[in-house]
């Protein structure tokens, strides 16, 4: 009978555990997601400079880290990236980011893993911050959601 | 153009609540096999989980899963884009510990290393079960980074900026 009783101790210990470690790990996400979405906007025309897009014009802009050898950047972010296009293409910019050669953006947007998306309005500011594949449907959410601050300000003003 | 966006149409897809039913299967088996000292729930889990990972269509979690939750209206299965072949691989991960837990347990004395195995399956498959945290397909991204399985080939790069 205690055998049992010393089972569910460990089961529940270990469990205990686990829950604790979750926990903490996603303190630690959103304290840096918190960070990126509080950090004011870079002035996006000296930061990406070297980037040959005209996506400083465009109200939504994508930052879409990845690297070389991502396998999830190439076969799940990109196509979801190019749906979101497909669908905003007049209002939606991609700018793509070589984690591994631009580490002062990857420092600056705390990017922990690739692929990671930044959803960015046309001041630079980041609205939104997904660690690790974000799907065409949230992504379109996000750009929604910028789109629509936009729209309300405009008809404010 | 139609091509094109006919290709974009067929993203690899995965049932998440197939994918989280499997989960919360590995992890009542593992920890009933713990609680009540049998070996025999380590074996058949193991059993379960290499299936899943061979011949997808013949994993019993898929079999119970549309034989009875969706029949039921338990759940229905909501369609993500995803990579199968990662959660393929981390079920294999996940087989490969159980196999050598069944044979500790069953073929050796040191039956707190087998219990130890049980436990990893259990607070793996527990993590993806609450966070989505896929430790095995960690493992299969690093083992394509080394080379060591088929690298992902992708024509013409990222070719998003030209819309």
């Amino acid at each position: 009978m205690p055998d049992i009783i010393i089972r569910i101790g460990v089961l529940l210990l270990v469990s205990l555990l686990v829950a604790l470690g979750v926990w903490s790990g996603r303190r630690f996400v959103e304290a840096q997601r918190r960070k990126v979405l509080a950090a004011s906007p870079l002035d996006s025309r000296e930061t990406f400079a070297n980037e040959e897009t005209s996506s400083a014009t465009s109200p939504v802009r994508i930052l879409a880290f990845s690297s070389k050898d991502c396998k999830q950047c190439h076969l799940l972010q990109a196509p979801a990236l190019q749906r979101v296009l497909q669908q905003h293409g007049d209002t939606v910019a991609v700018v793509e980011i070589d984690a591994v050669a631009s580490p002062e953006l990857t420092q600056q947007y705390h990017i922990l893993t690739v692929p990671s998306t930044v959803i960015l309005d046309a001041r630079g500011q980041a609205h939104a911050v997904n660690y690790g594949f974000a799907n065409t449907q949230r992504l379109l959410q996000q750009v929604d959601a910028v789109l629509g601050q936009v729209n309300a300000v405009l008809t404010q003003a | 153009m139609e091509s094109s966006s006919l290709t974009f149409t067929h993203a690899p897809r995965v049932d998440t609540h197939l994918a989280k039913f499997s989960q919360g299967s590995v992890v009542v088996l593992t920890a009933l096999a713990f609680l009540f000292f049998q070996p025999v729930i380590v074996l058949i889990a193991a059993i379960f989980m290499t299936l899943s990972a061979l011949f997808p269509e013949a994993s019993p979690f898929r079999l119970l899963y549309r034989g009875i939750v969706i029949p039921l209206h338990l759940w229905k299965p909501r369609l993500i884009e995803d990579d199968p072949a990662p959660h393929r691989f981390a079920q294999g991960v996940g087989a490969a510990f159980l196999i050598a837990a069944s044979i500790v347990l069953f073929l050796t004395k040191a039956t707190p290393l087998g219990w130890t195995l049980d436990l990893i399956v259990f607070v793996l498959a527990a993590i993806n079960l609450t966070t989505g945290f896929c430790a095995g397909c960690l493992v299969y991204y690093y083992l394509g980074r080394a080379g060591l399985l088929p690298r992902v080939r992708y024509e013409g790069g990222f070719h998003w900026r030209g819309i």
